[in-house]
C-alpha cells in the first residue's frame, strides 16, 4: 500500500504567472507520454512480472512517477493560480478555463484527455520492458521540447530534474531487460513470453 | 516480543493497526480538535511503530527506508504483496 508524504520530490516555487507555459507543461500531467500514464503503466505491469527484482523496479519507479505527477500538478497550479480574465483571453487559455476554471485536469497539450490507450500492459516481460524503455525516452523528448520553449528558471529547474529522472529510469529498465533476457530458458531463443505457460 | 511470533501474525497485526490509524486520520482530517481521537491516534501509532520495527528486524523491510543490511539490498529479497506473500 501507499502512504502520502507532505513534500515534493523537487521544489516548485514559481513566482510568474504564465498560462502559455501551463498549457504545454500539462501534457506531462495527462498527455501521451505523461507521468500519469507512466505510473499506471509500471504499477499495472508488476503483476505479471515473474522476476521479483524487476517487479521491485516497477514498484519503485511507478511510485516515483506519482511524485512526478505531483510536481507537474504543482507547476500547472502555480503558473495559473493568479490568472486574470484578460490574461486568460490573451494567452489562449480560455478553452481550458471554460471547462476546468483553474483546476488541474489530466490532458495533453493539444487538449486530448488522459487515456489508458496511451500505454500497454502486455503481460509479456520482454515486451513490457521494451515499452518501458521507449516510454522513458518519449518522456525525455517531451522535456527536451518543453525546455526549448521555456526560459523562466523557476520553471526550467524542475523540468531539468524530471528530464534527468527519465534517463535514470531508462537505465534501470535496461538493466531489468538484460536480467530478464539472461534468465530466459536456454532453449527459448525466440524469447517467447516467460510469464505465460501456454 | 515472543520470538515464536510468526511473520503472518505480526504482519496481520500491523495491517490492523495501520488500517485503524488510517481510518482515524480521515476522521481527524475533518475533526482536528477531537481530543479523544487524538489520544487514540497517539496510542495506536506507538503500537504500530513497535510492531513495524519488530517486523523489520525479524522478517525484513516494509518500506525501503527500513533496510538495515550493509551487505545486501533486502528490499527485493521477499515476495511482493500481490503474490500472496504478505497474508
Amino acid at each position: 500500500m501507499w502512504v502520502y508524504e507532505k513534500k515534493l520530490q523537487y521544489p516548485v516555487n514559481i513566482k510568474k504567472t504564465d498560462a502559455r507555459a501551463a498549457k504545454i507543461i500539462i501534457s506531462q500531467y495527462g498527455g501521451p507520454d505523461g507521468e500519469a500514464g507512466a505510473s499506471f503503466r509500471y504499477l499495472s505491469q508488476r503483476y505479471s512480472m515473474p522476476d521479483k527484482i524487476v517487479a521491485g523496479v516497477l514498484t519503485d519507479i511507478g511510485t516515483e512517477e506519482l511524485a512526478h505527477l505531483e510536481i507537474i500538478g504543482a507547476m500547472v497550479h502555480q503558473l495559473t493560480r493568479d490568472l486574470t480574465p484578460e490574461e486568460i483571453e490573451k494567452s489562449g487559455f480560455a478553452p481550458y478555463y471554460v471547462d476546468h476554471t483553474l483546476g488541474v485536469w489530466p490532458q495533453a497539450a493539444g487538449g486530448v484527455p488522459f487515456n489508458a490507450s496511451e500505454f500497454q500492459v502486455k503481460g509479456d516481460p520482454i515486451c513490457d520492458l521494451v515499452e518501458d524503455m521507449a516510454a522513458e525516452q518519449k518522456a525525455r523528448v517531451v522535456y527536451d521540447n518543453l525546455l526549448r520553449l521555456l526560459d523562466d528558471p523557476d520553471v526550467v529547474e524542475p523540468l531539468k530534474f524530471l528530464r534527468a529522472r527519465e534517463i535514470v529510469h531508462f537505465q534501470r529498465f535496461g538493466e531489468s531487460l538484460n536480467r530478464t533476457q539472461d534468465k530466459l530458458d536456454h532453449s527459448n531463443v525466440y524469447a517467447f513470453n516467460p510469464a505465460f505457460r501456454g | 516480543m515472543n520470538q515464536a511470533v510468526t511473520r503472518q501474525s505480526l504482519l496481520r497485526q500491523i495491517m490492523e493497526y495501520d488500517f485503524a490509524i488510517y481510518d482515524l486520520a480521515l476522521y481527524l482530517d475533518t475533526h482536528p480538535e477531537d481530543s479523544a481521537s487524538l489520544e487514540l491516534f497517539q496510542q495506536l501509532k506507538k503500537q504500530s511503530e513497535r510492531y513495524t520495527e519488530e517486523y523489520a528486524r525479524l522478517f525484513g523491510p516494509l518500506t525501503f527506508k527500513q533496510v538495515n543490511s550493509d551487505n545486501y539490498w533486502t528490499w527485493i529479497s521477499d515476495s511482493w504483496p500481490w503474490e500472496g506473500g504478505c497474508e
